[in-house]
């Protein structure tokens, strides 16, 4: 049974939280620890997708006037936004991990999202990828009957794949897409949900993320070793940080 | 010589954006190593050289979006020369024909773009080196686009309209359908001379008026309980059988296509049926459906019969997992089943369209059961 590491970080600094997706998923790629799970909530803040902050200078400008933090990805794709209610994963293998060959860059998508997808029927909340034309939209979104509960994303690079994404757990839904309508413009608020909403009940974190972790054991032959960052991780990350800082807090 | 080229996507996107060169023309290129970095639907990816080589021209600049297989540069192994005609062949297949007197000088140019006219651009497929910008220092502007649009159609939009309403629903629902479910139509026709015989009887003797459709419905009640696998949503990798027949009937009405829900109709008896029919048809023309009638439906029957049409191909309402068409009655009737194959095998949808047929041909079989249920 193939090791792989489970982090459940709880940095709430988003630069950082950027810049470590960039660590971890290059020690990935160089073989130096195992494919991650890695699940994490984020401050208040706009992550849009690698470079695309000169796209959308105007809206990340009048972003910056209100007194957004915005953070860039290494994956691709438009802004999304994360507050308190939201909880975000992201899974790195090295290419090439375990005989997993990917004919297609959307094979990552469904394959590493799969485990994610099994924990949430687990919690008996069935969740699909549907592109909905809300907001940063893919065709690998995460949604229920037709409504947006997740995005996800991708970086496909010669060492490694990082496919992440964020789950609108328990966001306050008039408040969240107010906030997204300050980047977008007018947003369909009926377009979009929360796994609470969706479940009809409470969520805890601790179910949420015990459910998610049962996704992947169940599917993928493999044990998950919940350990901590490394300093030498934090290090790096640190070092990082400002390459993923768009707009914001200055840096420390 | 190595073509590079944007990597192909299963998903329906067209388009990826150049998002950075990692190397310059002229430069050299190990064997794996990253040329340059691309974004289509929200992945980044890197595209690495299959070979060692020297980077010879680049066709595609930062920030440019191009088709989906696009060349965007090419390679040439060691001392190996290419001619600048093999190179004008890339860079005039990348524009297409519209660009062949363009002069070389501006295909290497960077592009200057709106937003707004690259949003446009990306709705409509429109690759914007074949544009030339009136903007300011040349920049695409929405109006270019327009114009190119316009110029590329040969004609001009007379008037757009968004889809809302129902429309949009059924423009969402039926995309999915078609996108997501690997569904086939099975074709088959069946003598109904007997069934018209029988109707008209039974409407001789005044009352309640039976239509066509209401034998149809009854008969097809009786297949679903035969036949329990079509009556079912899959959802979830699950095929989940439902233990009522409630069956969605499709109707055409002012505002689009509609599909209430006629619920328990198993056991009921024909004039049961109808009524059922009936009354759902005429809520759904006087638009006073609610939503709970359109839940619960695990088979939809929908007719193109008064439009004189016979065969169609109806697409499956999701999450079912099959669809009977009806077409224009005659001394027969068509019918047109479209079954979702992930559950159903087209043996089986033959078994249930043939006994489907039987009954409705059969007057024996058909009075024997209208007896039963009248």
């Amino acid at each position: 049974m193939k090791r792989w590491d489970l982090l459940i970080t709880e940095e709430d600094d988003p630069f950082l939280n950027l810049a470590l997706e960039e660590v971890l998923a290059v020690r990935v790629g160089e073989w130096a620890i195992p494919p991650i799970l890695r699940l994490w909530r984020n401050g208040d803040c706009f992550v849009i997708g690698r470079l695309n902050h000169k796209r959308f200078a105007k809206q990340v400008e009048k972003l910056g006037k209100e007194g957004f933090s915005v953070v860039e990805r290494l994956s691709g794709g438009e802004a999304i936004y994360q507050d308190e209610g939201c909880l975000n994963f992201s899974i790195a293998v090295s290419r090439p991990y375990n005989g997993w060959e990917w004919n297609s860059i959307d094979e990552p998508f469904k394959v590493l999202c799969s485990g994610l997808v099994k924990g949430l029927e687990k919690l008996g909340i069935y969740c699909r990828h549907l592109q909905v034309e809300s907001f940063c939209p893919g065709p690998y979104d995460l949604s229920i009957k037709g409504k947006k509960v997740g995005g996800v994303s991708l970086a496909f690079r010669s060492k490694f794949v990082l496919v992440h994404g964020t789950l609108i757990v328990n966001s306050d839904l008039n408040s969240y897409v107010e906030t997204l309508e300050k980047f977008y413009g007018k947003i369909e608020k009926d377009k979009i949900t929360s796994l609470e909403k969706e479940a009809g009940r409470k969520l805890q974190r601790d179910e949420l993320v015990k459910n998610i972790i049962g996704g992947y054991t169940d599917l993928f032959s493999m044990r998950f070793v919940h350990r901590n960052l490394l300093d030498e991780e934090k290090k790096q990350a640190k070092k990082l940080r400002i390459k993923y800082q768009v707009l914001g807090q200055q840096i420390i | 010589m190595l073509e590079i080229k944007i990597p192909k996507t299963e998903a329906a996107v067209r388009e990826a954006t150049l998002l950075k060169w990692h190397k310059k023309e002229g430069e050299k290129v190990a064997k794996g190593e990253i040329i340059a970095e691309v974004e289509t639907f929200k992945a980044t990816v890197e595209i690495t050289s299959p070979k060692e080589g020297i980077l010879y021209k680049k066709f595609v600049e930062e920030d440019e979006t191009i088709p989906i297989n696009t060349v965007i540069a090419v390679l040439s192994e060691r001392n190996e020369k290419i001619s600048p005609e093999t190179i004008k062949t890339f860079s005039q297949a990348r524009r297409g024909m519209e660009s062949l007197s363009a002069s070389e000088d501006s295909s290497t140019k960077k592009i200057k773009v709106a937003p707004a006219a690259r949003k446009l651009a990306q709705e409509k497929g429109v690759d914007l080196s074949l544009i030339k910008g009136s903007g300011p220092a040349e920049a695409i502007t929405k109006e270019d686009v327009k114009k190119y649009l316009q110029k590329r159609t040969g004609f001009s939009i007379k008037e757009t309209r968004k889809l809302t309403g129902v429309r949009k629903i059924t423009a969402q629902r039926l995309s999915f359908s078609y996108h997501n479910i690997p569904q086939f139509t099975l074709h088959r026709k069946v003598d109904i001379t007997q069934v018209r015989k029988i109707r008209d009887e039974m409407n001789k003797q005044g009352g309640f008026r039976l239509s066509l459709i209401d034998f149809v419905l009854k008969a097809l009640v009786y297949t679903l309980e035969k036949f329990p696998e079509f009556n079912a949503v899959f959802e979830e990798d699950i095929h989940k059988l439902v233990e009522e027949i409630n069956i969605g009937i499709a109707i055409a009405t002012n505002k689009g296509l509609v599909v209430p829900v006629a619920k328990d109709l198993k056991g009921k008896k024909i004039f049961e049926v109808a009524q059922i029919r009936k009354a759902i048809t005429e809520q759904a023309l006087q638009e006073k459906l609610q939503p709970e009638d359109f839940e619960g439906g695990a088979f939809t029957l929908t007719n193109l019969g008064l439009q004189e049409i016979e065969y169609f191909t109806p697409l499956i309402n999701p999450a079912q997992v099959a669809i009977l068409g009806i077409g224009k009655a005659e001394s027969s009737l068509p019918l047109s089943l479209s079954i979702d194959h992930r559950v159903i095998d087209g043996a089986q949808g033959s078994g249930f369209l043939q006994f489907l047929s039987e009954i409705l041909a059969s007057p024996s079989r058909l009075l024997f059961r209208l007896i039963g249920w009248i």
